[in-house]
């Protein structure tokens, strides 16, 4: 079962920097820091999904914009929105979000709270549930296996890629699109300010392809790194210790924090770092690994060798 | 060989009262708890009515509390400390590397999240009510609370969330990550949700009446339930009773449709079929089916071919009931009550009914068990969940002999 070795096929991110890995990787190399207490998501999702959308939440939006250049990174072809050869029922997603589809929820409440009971919206509403961003993935991807939406606060997303870690290891799925999503909406922002939060806040989100070695070898793809741990664990304020790492299997890994250049993202930040440990772990000399800002939860990605 | 996942506590808060007794006994008398619903106006809902939860204390001061926390936390960690105690689990001085959590819910804190948009539609920013109504704060509270330290999620795959609560929480002991795991599903009834489930049409205007021909959508109902799985040997060392095992389990998702069913309950079926394969063991052997059965007319036809399709001859011998009439559906804790009630049905050798129920269909043709519980010896059972979104769960679970 452990032996079952899983591999980053591909990585797609959508962050206050723009669309893609990229911009999030030269802002690290710089040192950048941002200019502003809020980093928006700076993007058209239009330009990132597979079919139009009458209606839709940013944690969603930001979500499938993510899939979109995973999908695209891993050489998967999957443009029509079908993956000849891939049987359906072997391919998931697992998302993680704090927060998730707070503006569709507050309007949704607003709604009933202003105007009564009987005038929630069916659309808004059922685009308001938590797991919306991941059951739209599974729509437009056809992805009809394994399908999960963690939301555990700032670990939300290393438990979304934990998961898809066990579902593969445990030959549960062949290849699952995993990550986490965020979207700075009024709701949270107010009870930011409220509570003094003193980070660089930012929004949107990041996704992994994982696919189990040899599924990603029989399909030709090149693989990006190796993931060979991700653990969340109870969540516990007061641990300054790495102990999440730990349990992921290291305690040497160097941490790669995306936050330094994105603000802080909540249930998306580790899978945004994840993102980046991947793009960065060919020229690595030591395993690189993302961290929850409570240090409760790590995911563990090193070079890739065959 | 990897290891095995028992089930060793349980613990319930539902409209029929506060504890695993109150909710079998009800179940099994054939009681049915919804009525109106007192709590908050429910004025332009299609039924004023739900499975709420009446007489509840919760005391904030034995839980460490200054202030108490959201109303379905409350649930959450009164069912948690009951599924405990009676697994003679004491809490943990120290946070226990060992133990883990998986916890589901639908809509998490949903009475302090009205609060926290009432505040904000005043110009005032609730910010304590943000944090209640967050749903990783449930699992801050109970992981706290109860020493937790180990592996721990929470889900939140709507209606399907409980199921594959059990299904997770049971890897992870199979895996050899935890030794003990407390699962737990939790939903409070609130405006927002109900609002929504009601201009959905998924909640009836009449009464729930799963399987019946003349059913035409489901009542919501609120509580908690909570299971704890251990690891088999370590249950064995500390002499702890052994209520059934988790054998397998599957979630999936229909990838059709974000409310609609998908064509002829194709996810499913699928679902089922994987359960009973990760179970290792012949669908001929299973001997009763709790079903999601929410008393929607397009899901209790699907979810009776599903069953039809995979269990073959096996499904029009045994029986196959809902117990969503009697609670109401507990959202995000139905999974897990519907888990404890088919364990229970293994250990006591009785089915709860489908109650409410009048007319047989054609189209829900097995035996749903109306209105009256009955005996039957059950070694091996399925719980069958799903929800919006697509989202499936399915868990196999027998006796421990």
């Amino acid at each position: 079962m452990a032996d079952t070795r899983i591999v980053i096929t591909g990585v797609g991110a959508v962050s206050g920097l723009g669309a893609g890995i990229e911009p999030l990787l030269e802002a690290l190399r710089e040192g950048y820091e941002p200019d502003s207490d809020l980093m928006e998501a700076d993007y058209d999702p239009e330009e990132f999904r597979e079919s139009s959308k009458t209606y839709m939440d940013p944690a969603s939006d930001h979500a499938l914009a993510a899939c979109w250049l995973a999908v695209r990174d891993a050489g998967l072809g999957w443009e029509a929105a079908s993956h000849p050869g891939f049987p359906s029922d072997r391919l998931g997603a697992s998302i993680g979000t704090a927060f998730g589809t707070l503006e569709s929820m507050l309007n949704m409440t607003g709604r009933v709270q202003q105007k009564g009971l009987r005038f929630g919206s069916p659309m808004i509403f059922t685009h308001a549930f938590i797991n919306a961003p991941a059951a739209l993935i599974a729509i437009e991807y056809e992805l009809q296996g394994s399908n999960m939406t963690h939301s555990l606060g700032d670990a939300s997303s290393a438990a979304a890629i934990a998961y898809a870690l066990t579902m593969m290891r445990a030959g549960r799925a062949d290849l699952m699109l995993a990550g986490g999503c965020e979207a700075l909406a009024e709701p949270l922002i107010a009870a930011m300010d409220e509570r003094e939060e003193e980070s660089v806040l930012g929004e949107g989100a990041a996704v992994l392809v994982l696919e189990t070695a040899e599924h990603a070898l029989a399909r030709g793809a090149e693989p990006l790194a190796e993931i060979t741990g991700a653990t969340a664990l109870a969540p516990c304020k007061n641990d300054a210790g790495k102990r999440a790492l730990i349990a992921a299997g290291t305690d040497t890994a160097r941490v790669i924090d995306a936050a330094t250049v994105c603000g802080h993202s909540f249930g998306a930040s580790v899978a945004l770092s994840a993102a980046c440990c991947a793009a960065l772990a060919a020229e690595a000399e030591e395993p690189l690994a993302a961290i929850a800002r409570d240090g409760s939860a790590a995911v563990v990605i090193e070079e890739w060798r065959a | 060989m990897r290891q095995r996942a028992v089930i060793t506590g349980m613990g319930v808060v539902s409209s029929l009262g506060q504890g695993l007794d109150a909710f079998w006994q009800g179940l099994i008398e054939g009681r049915s708890a919804i009525a109106p619903i007192d709590r908050f106006s429910t004025d332009g809902l299609r039924n004023d009515s739900g499975g709420q939860v009446r007489d509840f204390s919760f005391s904030a001061e034995k839980f460490g509390f200054d202030s108490p926390p959201d109303l379905a936390t409350q649930f959450l960690l009164t069912a948690a400390r009951e599924a405990l105690l009676r697994a003679a689990i004491a809490p943990a001085e120290e946070r226990d590397p060992g133990f883990g959590a998986v916890l589901a819910t639908n809509f998490g804190g949903a009475n302090s999240w009205e609060e926290y948009v009432a505040g904000l539609l005043a110009g005032e920013v609730r910010e304590a009510a943000f944090s209640e109504a967050t749903f990783g704060t449930a699992a801050d509270h109970a992981c706290a609370i109860f020493g937790i330290g180990g592996p721990c999620t929470l889900l939140s795959v709507a209606c399907a969330s409980g199921g594959a609560a059990l299904g997770v929480a049971s890897d992870m002991i199979r895996g050899g990550e935890a030794n003990v795991v407390l699962v737990a599903g939790y939903d409070a009834l609130a405006p927002t949700p109900l609002s929504g489930l009601s201009v959905l049409r998924t909640m009836t205007d009449e009464m729930i009446r799963p399987f019946s021909a003349d059913r035409s959508g489901t009542i919501f109902g609120e509580g908690a339930a909570a299971l704890v799985v251990e690891e088999m040997e370590h249950a064995r060392e500390r002499d702890a009773r052994m209520l059934a095992e988790v054998l397998g389990w599957s979630e999936n998702n229909n990838a059709y449709h974000i409310t609609a069913p998908d064509q002829g309950g194709a996810g499913m079926t699928r679902v089922v079929r994987e359960a009973i394969e990760d179970a290792g063991i012949d669908a001929q052997t299973i001997d009763y089916v709790n079903a999601h059965g929410t008393g929607t007319q397009p899901h209790d036809p699907a979810e009776v071919q599903a069953v039809k399709t995979v269990l073959g001859e096996r499904a029009r011998q045994i029986a196959m009931s809902s117990i969503k009439a009697a609670v109401g559906h507990m959202m995000g804790a139905a999974g897990v009550a519907e888990a404890i009630a088919t364990v229970m049905t293994i250990n006591e050798g009785v089915v709860p009914p489908t109650v409410n129920y009048r007319e047989p269909d054609p189209e829900c043709d097995l035996d749903h068990v109306p209105n009256e519980a009955r005996e039957a010896a059950v070694k091996r059972a399925i719980s069958i969940s799903a929800g919006i979104g697509g989202n499936n769960s399915c868990v196999v679970l027998g006796g421990v002999n």
